[in-house]
């Protein structure tokens, strides 16, 4: 027995649409929606990972090598103590 | 912890793979793939200076946008928080900046400096440093 909302309640009609085989078992529906939101957070998370990857991927081709060996001393040195 | 923030050293580390400590750098990737990444504005001032020398910070700054970094900008608050950082610490101010971003953001710190990483850790910030 779940209690909802008109917004979760709305979702899991629509969900009983997709899935008719449970539109009588608003539980099954509430579980069959939450594996497609985990699914989509766990793609988006990968996109995100992978967009990073190839910006560093292009950042490397591009710039290993732009900084001195010594740059962390380098700039410590403009600062006071 | 809310994300990581980035010193100049890490984000050295992070896109220069002549760099001695490029892969525990992009080992931070895997680790925490979901978390934000953060740089204050001091942090990435200090690191276009050798982009713009060489006349390519364009293009260091799509990339750099691209690979998710999220600049910061200090606050009001950040001075103060920053003073006193420096007055309980040996850090310098670029590095007592770090700090201060990562207490306002409850972030933990990415950093190859020992002293930093030292500092963060004796004021409970969580620290990813190589090993």
């Amino acid at each position: 027995m779940i209690t909802e909302s008109d917004e979760l309640s709305a979702c899991l009609d629509k969900a009983a649409k997709l899935w008719p085989e449970f539109a009588d078992e608003r539980a099954e529906l509430l579980r069959q929606v939450i594996a497609v939101g985990r699914q989509v957070i766990e793609t988006r998370t990968q996109n995100t990972l992978n967009n990073r990857l190839e910006a560093l991927k292009r950042l490397s081709e591009n710039f290993s090598g732009t900084w001195p060996a010594d740059f962390d001393e380098q700039r410590k040195s403009e600062w006071p103590d | 912890m809310a994300g990581l923030v980035f010193d100049a050293s890490a984000v050295i580390s992070l896109v220069d793979s002549r760099d001695a400590r490029f892969e525990w750098a992009f080992s931070l990737l895997t680790i925490a793939p979901e978390e934000k990444f953060y740089i204050s504005a001091l942090t990435y001032a200090e690191v276009l200076v050798h982009p713009a020398r060489g006349k390519k910070l364009n293009l260091f700054l799509r990339d750099f946008a691209q690979a998710g970094f999220e600049i910061v900008s200090l606050a009001e608050a950040d001075s103060l928080e920053i003073a006193n950082v420096r007055s309980i610490t040996s850090l310098k101010t670029p590095d007592a900046v770090v700090v201060a971003l990562a207490i306002r953001l409850d972030a933990a710190i990415a950093t190859a400096d020992l002293s930093l990483a030292a500092a963060a850790r004796a004021m409970k910030i969580g620290v990813f440093q190589p090993n």
